[in-house]
């Protein structure tokens, strides 16, 4: 007999210092959410602003200067508002300690503090956007943003850098717990791929993340006290500074897909009602991909005066470290194979990230020749690239881990008819957006001009559509994961019917997780075991 | 080697978890630590391959008897600082205190010393920016050098103040007698954190002092 | 940590104090190429000393002092791949003089070649990296 409104960790307490002071992971998931959530439509106005401009080949909506802001804003709250915390800040923080039979992180109070140091940074930010934002490109290379630019760079680099010791505490609290809290007999080899994934995107966190902030420092140094660093008159090398900004940027971006591929692996096995094939070949080149991510930055700087050898170096690694992604997707891949597949939301973000990825990954492959890259550098294509692997992998992943867990998280269920067809929207009007901009790049347009030759105009204007179009399917999740909150039916522990210590606890789970320690940990994604029963019908 | 170090935390099942954690934990922090540091050394190195004789011109500006002295000083207070933590395992909070005195009061002497340096920089005209003077040699390299040389020394002691922020927070406690046998695990983060500030100034003396003296 | 004693930390100290004199006292002495591997090699000894004895590494769990020994690993990660840049850059073949083109001659030849007249287009063509 359970009691009237059993305590979960949402409605144990509603009082402002309640959320603000709480040292529950799960909450401060939640705060997480929320600015994430926010920070991703600012990024998404500026992506906007973007794709009008480029309707037409003249530069008649933004000065250039405008539109230099546009796209530097736009990259720096995407990639270090967004992307890099996304997953690991909302989802980890969520249910990294459920999954391995823990009552918190190792750190709460590092935890509620990583939050505060997010919004502090991402206050200086939105400053910076208010007085008018930054026009370096969000790489802020040199000497341009040291020295020449007269844009808020001094603010919004200590944004960054701020926001960047949010990452360290994230990550640092993460490896911790994973090394140090798992439930009795939780070993390596029964955790998720989730805390798998999570584990090497911390390292990452930890080695890359404290080299880009001194860099910023330096950065900053130069611009405001006229230390010459890394501009040329004063003696400095610029390409120092990237060397330096690429030791963290490249590894940021595994940062960013790593914990994508995570949920993708919880993902295929829930929804194939399957043990995923070659469990330890995937956790092993989460691994791989971490450590090899940090012996490619070159790959950035092949057209700069970076020595060719070095750039050999470079391009040889960068094709190694598609073998441990290209073994996900075939691993993903096998376990489709003879699996009970069922086509709800989180499957069909899972389906688009596979294909997505595998584009984005290939054409990873393509600029990391040295030959090619001389001719697409700073075109479209690079653009293209990297948005297929951001968009089409790291947010599809997001949002399919958003919609996997989000039972789990508010025990609401969102309308499924809804969210599948928000999910082909998202798929639609992602490719009409950056499909095209492999060709315009392809054949020359370059990147961050606001003007460009004529004969690019169609398929930027299919881009521009598209865009809209994906606009669309970002707000529909919005509406109705909202209006679930309020209208939702209730989810139960186990919607999906499937496997892992987080779906065996409440929907939501209660404030300390589990009221015992768990006992009998078996192996992951044991789908042939009929302990569970058949998933719950939801339509 | 843990005796039981409480008091335990609620998210933690047992006491030597707690204390693996929290030692883990710090280890993982001075991680981050070498890289933030690292990315200035590896600055440094560059510029001082391109800017070699520049560079020892530069370093003889620095001197070598405060440099000497402040390293033996730091050293200094890491013994200090190992004592204290040995006081902790033996629960003495007389002890505990006295000897973060003495650590606070070496790293007070250290920065002290490098406020006389910086000062005397001053005067001679080797700040960077627009006030830097440096008739013995054409080019950049001297001004990068000291570049560089703000940035590493300002940071370390940056770290060095907040180390110091923190021993007076453990002075006042340990004055009140918080610590014990079971309780000393903070004194012991300390000291890792401590041990670390003085493990950079090991690499920081050779590398900007003792470029090349032997003229 | 309980085996440490007050002795072991002084004796310790003194080690670090007599390697302080001698990396000083090495860098008025020309040792011609060796000057600064012999400064880091008693600076690293001087580390390891702190880092084995004062920090209590000896006494740690074998996870933190591979994360310790993985720092500075990472550290020289970054010094040597960047290192293999500035060291090769022009050292081992050096640099073709470069034979200025004229573009305008060439664009000009273009536009009047027989491939150009398939163009339909009346802009100039679009400039290619």
């Amino acid at each position: 007999m359970s009691d009237a409104a059993p305590k979960n960790y949402l409605n144990v307490s509603s009082t402002v210092a309640s959320w603000l002071l709480t040292l529950d992971h799960k909450r401060i998931a939640i705060l997480y959410l929320i600015s994430v959530t926010i920070f991703f439509f600012i990024g998404g106005a500026f992506a906007v602003a973007i794709r009008l401009e480029l309707l037409t080949p003249p530069g008649d909506f933004f000065l250039s200067e405008t539109y230099n802001r546009m796209f530097t804003m736009h990259g720096i709250v995407m990639v270090f508002f967004f992307l890099i915390p996304s997953i690991p800040a909302v989802l980890g923080n969520f249910l990294l300690p459920i999954m391995i039979g823990a009552k918190d992180l190792a750190f709460p109070r590092i935890n509620l503090g990583s939050w505060y140091v997010y919004v502090i940074g991402g206050a200086f930010t939105v400053t910076a956007i208010v007085m008018g934002g930054v026009d370096t490109g969000w790489t802020f290379y040199t000497p341009y943003s040291s020295t020449y630019s007269n844009s808020a760079v001094t603010l919004t680099a200590l944004g960054v850098f701020i926001t960047g010791f949010s990452s360290i505490m994230t990550g640092l609290n993460f490896v911790v717990t994973v090394h140090k809290m798992r439930a009795p007999g939780m070993t390596w080899f029964r955790m998720p791929l989730f805390v798998w994934a999570m584990y090497a995107t911390s390292l990452i966190m930890l080695l890359g993340t404290p080299v880009i902030a001194i860099t910023i420092l330096l950065v900053f140094a130069e611009r405001a006290l006229g230390f010459g660093i890394f501009d040329p008159a004063l003696g400095g090398d610029p390409v120092l500074f990237q060397h330096l900004f690429w030791f963290y940027s490249h590894p940021a971006v595994y940062i960013m897909i790593l914990p994508s591929m995570g949920v993708i692996s919880e993902i295929i096995a829930a929804f194939s009602r399957k043990k995923i094939f070659g469990y330890k070949f995937i956790a092993a080149s989460s691994m791989a991909i971490a450590i090899l991510g940090f012996l490619v930055w070159g790959h950035h700087m092949f057209v700069t005066s970076q020595s060719m050898y070095a750039g050999m170096v470079f391009s040889f690694i960068s094709f190694l470290v598609a073998i441990p992604s290209a073994i996900k997707v075939f691993n993903w891949t096998a376990t489709l194979y003879k699996g009970s597949i069922s086509f709800q939301t989180p499957m069909l973000y899972a389906f688009g990230f596979i294909g997505l990825f595998t584009i984005g990954g290939l054409t990873g492959l393509f600029l990391s020749a040295m030959a090619i890259d001389v001719h697409v550098h700073d075109t479209y294509f690079v653009v293209a690239h990297f948005h297929y692997i951001m968009v089409g992998g790291a947010i599809m992943g997001y949002l399919g881990g958003l919609h996997y867990w989000w039972p789990k998280m508010t025990g609401k269920l969102y309308p499924e008819g809804l969210s599948k067809l928000s999910a082909g929207i998202v798929f639609i009007g992602f490719n009409l957006t950056f499909f095209p901009q492999f060709l315009a790049g392809y054949m020359g347009m370059p990147r961050r001009y606001h003007m460009y030759s004529p004969e690019f105009q169609v398929l930027n204007v299919m881009s521009s559509c598209g865009a809209s179009i994906l606009a669309l399917g970002y707000l529909l999740p919005l509406a109705y994961f909202l209006w679930s909150l309020k209208f939702g039916r209730d989810a139960g522990p186990n919607p999906w019917g499937a496997r892992g210590l987080e779906w065996e606890i409440s929907s939501p789970p209660s404030p300390h997780n589990f009221d015992e320690t768990p006992t009998g940990i078996e192996d992951p994604y044991n789908y042939g075991v009929h302990k569970y029963g058949v998933p719950k019908e939801h339509k | 080697m843990s005796t039981n170090q409480g008091p335990l935390l609620s998210h933690f099942a047992n006491l030597k978890q707690q204390y693996e954690t929290s030692q883990f934990g710090m280890w993982s922090f001075l991680l981050t630590e070498v890289l933030f540091f690292g990315g200035l050394f590896t600055g440094y190195a560059v510029y001082r391959t391109m800017y070699y004789h520049a560079f020892v011109a530069a370093s003889l500006h620095l001197d070598i008897f405060w440099g000497t002295f402040n390293t033996a000083v730091l050293i200094a207070s890491s013994l200090t600082m190992a004592l204290a933590v040995h006081a902790g395992h033996a629960g003495n909070n007389k002890a505990i205190r006295n000897y973060l005195i003495w650590t606070l009061v070496l790293g007070t002497v250290f920065l002290g010393v490098k406020c006389y340096e910086y000062m005397h920089k001053w005067h001679e005209n080797l700040i960077p920016g627009e006030h830097f003077h440096f008739p013995e040699l054409v080019g950049h390299g001297p001004e990068l050098f000291f570049s560089f040389y703000f940035m590493m020394t300002g940071l370390h002691a940056v770290h060095m103040i907040i180390g110091e922020v923190a021993l007076i927070i453990f002075i006042v406690r340990a004055h009140r007698g918080r610590y014990s046998v079971q309780y000393s695990t903070p004194i012991e983060i300390m000291g890792l954190y401590w041990h670390f500030v003085d493990l950079v100034w090991i690499f920081l003396f050779p590398f900007l002092y003792l470029v090349e003296r032997h003229h | 940590m309980s085996k440490d004693t007050p002795k072991d930390y002084y004796v310790i100290f003194a080690a670090l104090l007599i390697l302080t004199g001698i990396t000083t006292g090495a860098a008025f002495m020309d040792f011609g190429y060796f000057n600064f591997p012999i400064a880091m090699i008693i600076a690293t000894i001087k580390a390891v000393l702190v880092v084995w004895f004062f920090m209590h590494l000896r006494h740690m769990s074998k996870l933190s002092r591979i994360f310790a020994a993985g720092g500075v690993f990472w550290l020289a990660i970054m010094l040597a791949f960047t290192f293999a840049d500035y060291l090769t850059r022009e050292t081992l073949i050096p640099p073709k003089p470069v034979t200025w083109i004229d573009q305008s001659a060439v664009r000009q030849a273009y536009r009047e070649s027989p491939r150009f007249e398939h163009h339909t287009s009346e802009a100039a063509p679009a400039e290619h990296h």
